[in-house]
This record gives C-alpha cells, sequence and structure tokens, in this order.
C-alpha cells in the first residue's frame, strides 16, 4: 500500500507518464485544466482521475465525489488521495 | 423542429457530407427503440451530443415522441444528470460513459428500471462487468449498430461480445448469407443525402460483416480506414494527410488502437531525422482545437514508404506497440 507521505511524488509521477515531463513544472495550487488546456483532447481530465484511481488502487465516483473540485490542482488531488486511503486503511482496520 | 434535420459527417473522403433525415424517419426510430425496451420512459439521461444522429433520434425526438424529460449530459464537461427522475429511465451511451455507468447504476437501479443504450463505437472492455453485475436487478443492456446515414440498423443485447446482431424490424439484410461482404440494408430510414432529391431504400455501409440468415451477421469490422473516437467518425487518411501536411512528414501513419475511454482511438508512428515526439505533438497542436488528437506519438528508426508514397503496414506492424 502507498504510503501517504509519497503520494505527492507518486501522483506527479503517474501524470507525467500520461502527460510528459512538463508537469513536473506544475505548481501545486495552479489550475490543471489550464495546463491540459488545448494541448490533449476533451477527454484528457477523464485520463487523469482514471491514472489516479489505478496508481493508487483507490475508486472515484464521479456522481458522489466532486470531481471537478478535487481534480483541479495537484494540491487537491494530493488531498483527495491521502483521505481515500486513510478511508480505506481504517476499514481494512476494522 | 422542421421536416428535415441536416446532419454532418466527415464521410470517407476528406469531403464532409451532409444527410438529412425526416422528422417522420426520425420519430418511427425512437418510437420502434424506445416502445421495445423501455414503454413508459419518463427520464432520458443522454451522454450522446444532438449533432449525432444517435444523440439527436434517441434523446430529442425520443425525449418528444415520450414526454420523457431529457438531461443533455457530458462526461468531458462533467455535466452530470440529476438523479431524481420519475420513473423507467434510458442512459444513452457513447464509449466514455461507461467511465461513469457504474456510478449512475448504483443510484437509479434500487429505484426504477433502467435501460441502458451504447452505440456509435466500440463497446470499452469495462462494459462487461458492469453488465454482469446489474443486468437482470432491474437494468437491461442494448447495443445498436447503425450510421447517420441509416439510423439505427441492427441490435443485441450487450453480454457476450461474439453474439450476432439482428436487424430490426423495418430493415431488410441484403448481404450474402455465408460469405464476407460489406452490410448492405433495406430500409425506410435511409437519410437522403443533402445534394440528392430523394431518400435511396437502400444503403452499403463500411461495416466489414458476415450474414448468419433470418436477418442476423456478425460484425467482423470495417472496409476503410475510418474509426470512431468516441462516437465521432474520422478518416484515418485524412487525418494522416493533415498531419503530414503540418510537419512536413512523410514517413508517418495514422494507426488504430482500441481504447477504454474512446472505444477507438489512434497513434501516430513516424520516423524522421529531425522530428521529436515532443516537435510533432506541438505541431498537431497547431491543427486547432477540433483536430483529434492521437494518443500516442511513436517515433521509430525506419518506416519505409511504398511506391505510391503511404506507410508499408508490415513496416508498421513490425515497430511494435
Amino acid at each position: 500500500m502507498t504510503n501517504v507521505s509519497t503520494v505527492k511524488d507518486d501522483i506527479r509521477t503517474a501524470l507525467e507518464t500520461l502527460l510528459g515531463p512538463e508537469v513536473r513544472s506544475i505548481g501545486a495550487d495552479e489550475s490543471f485544466r489550464d495546463f491540459i488546456g488545448e494541448r490533449f483532447d476533451s477527454l484528457m481530465a477523464v485520463e487523469v482521475v482514471t491514472i489516479i484511481e489505478e496508481r493508487f488502487g483507490i475508486e472515484v465516483d464521479y456522481v458522489g465525489d466532486d470531481v471537478r473540485y478535487w481534480f483541479e490542482t495537484l494540491e487537491k488531488m494530493e488531498q483527495f488521495v491521502k483521505e481515500r486511503l486513510e478511508d480505506t486503511a481504517t476499514l481494512q482496520a476494522v | 423542429m422542421s421536416a428535415e434535420h441536416v446532419f454532418r459527417t466527415s464521410g470517407s473522403t476528406s469531403a464532409p457530407r451532409q444527410w438529412a433525415r425526416t422528422r417522420r424517419q426520425m420519430e418511427q426510430e425512437a418510437r420502434m427503440i424506445l416502445g421495445t425496451w423501455a414503454a413508459g420512459v419518463t427520464d432520458i439521461l443522454s451522454f450522446a451530443p444532438t449533432e449525432h444522429s444517435y444523440g439527436m433520434i434517441l434523446g430529442q425526438v425520443g425525449a418528444d415522441v415520450t414526454r420523457a424529460r431529457l438531461q443533455s449530459c457530458s462526461l468531458e464537461g462533467l455535466l452530470l444528470p440529476d438523479l431524481q427522475v420519475r420513473g423507467p429511465t434510458v442512459i444513452l451511451c457513447i464509449a466514455s460513459t461507461w467511465t461513469l455507468l457504474a456510478s449512475l447504476l448504483k443510484r437509479l437501479v434500487p429505484q426504477v428500471p433502467v435501460l441502458v443504450l451504447h452505440s456509435a463505437s466500440a463497446l470499452p472492455s469495462k462494459a462487461y462487468a458492469i453488465v454482469d453485475r446489474y443486468a437482470g436487478q432491474g437494468a437491461t443492456f442494448i447495443e445498436l449498430l447503425g450510421s447517420t446515414e441509416t439510423g439505427a440498423i441492427a441490435h443485441r443485447p450487450i453480454g457476450e461480445a461474439a453474439t450476432a446482431w439482428t436487424v430490426f424490424e423495418d430493415v431488410s439484410l441484403l448481404s450474402p448469407v455465408g460469405v464476407e461482404s460489406r452490410l448492405n440494408v433495406h430500409s425506410p430510414r435511409i437519410a437522403r443525402a443533402a445534394e440528392g432529391q430523394v431518400s435511396a431504400l437502400t444503403h452499403q455501409s463500411d461495416d466489414w460483416i458476415l450474414a448468419v440468415g433470418h436477418g442476423q451477421f456478425q460484425w467482423l469490422g470495417r472496409a476503410s480506414q475510418l474509426i470512431k473516437i468516441n462516437g465521432v467518425r474520422q478518416d484515418l487518411g485524412v487525418l494522416r494527410a493533415e498531419i503530414s501536411a503540418v510537419t512536413q512528414c512523410q514517413h508517418l501513419a495514422c494507426m488504430p488502437l482500441r481504447d477504454e475511454l474512446r472505444g477507438e482511438a489512434y497513434e501516430v508512428v513516424f520516423s524522421s531525422p529531425t522530428l521529436t515526439e515532443a516537435s510533432l505533438a506541438q505541431a498537431i497542436e497547431r491543427l486547432g482545437v477540433h483536430f483529434p488528437k492521437p494518443v500516442q506519438i511513436r517515433r521509430v528508426e525506419q518506416l519505409p514508404l511504398s511506391a505510391s508514397g503511404k506507410p508499408q503496414a508490415w513496416a508498421i506492424q513490425q515497430t511494435g506497440s
């Protein structure tokens, strides 16, 4: 299981495989949607969610989770993933 | 809505074509499909854009003829539906919809009967797990085969990929039984080519099939370079020509790929002493926001051309994936 302290790096690594090395230059609080912009097709934002799900073994509920909010910046993504991992750990401990 | 509605396709050449469907044709199709599998429908959640015949006919026209509430949704735009539905609900899926379909069904199936229709692109492999989970619990899954030119031609339950297609009751299959051939049908719902005076009664499509009798056939593939990226038809030959022009690279091919999110997609394979994958990506960006982007760009050592100047298929296959 992923250690929550490495989540930040793991997110960037996962996104780098999808979007290229320029991901490294995005600030943690910069809009990710702006970065994707017109470089990629309209489904790339969904690809970002999918690769995060796969990398961390979590499931994003498009209806229940506010995807537009949580996947807006790297900082928010990190917070979302950490919370999900903690929830999973708690459930496994019960 | 006027008596005719015009749809545009990229066509099998670079020249876009226009196809006119009469209001009567569209209503007939909507009534037939929704009446067969979704009697009493009260809500239609459409992820299929109305620019395309599938979304227009089963979404907008379907809502008109059944008096159902239509919600136009989009995964790309994160426009998700209000799930406070009133009764039997239809979800119009394209390839990307399956990414969030389980979330929708988890909430809808305990409330109301749900019909999931899929069309306009190949099914992603994850579709089968969702069907296994919800089929028989109040959800029905049907795949439709059709085109802008013909409207819906055939249907099959979503389950086993090898299940034969069955033509609709008002369609006759003209392709010879037992021989691989193009899909050839007779139908009263064939669109009128905008430059023509009347609709044709028969149409030979780009689909390559094996007719097995009793109005059924196996779908084998496409006879041309057309693919459907998340339901939007694209001609790989045209895409190649445009990318070659903007990059001045002739040693370049656009190869079809299956894609979990988009149903089908394509990759660019090229060889060049000067271009890199990044510079080629930048060149494609210059083709504009509406130009379909490849999901992968791959530089290879050599991509020989044939005598006619086309990259040789055997060489592309040998580059691996």
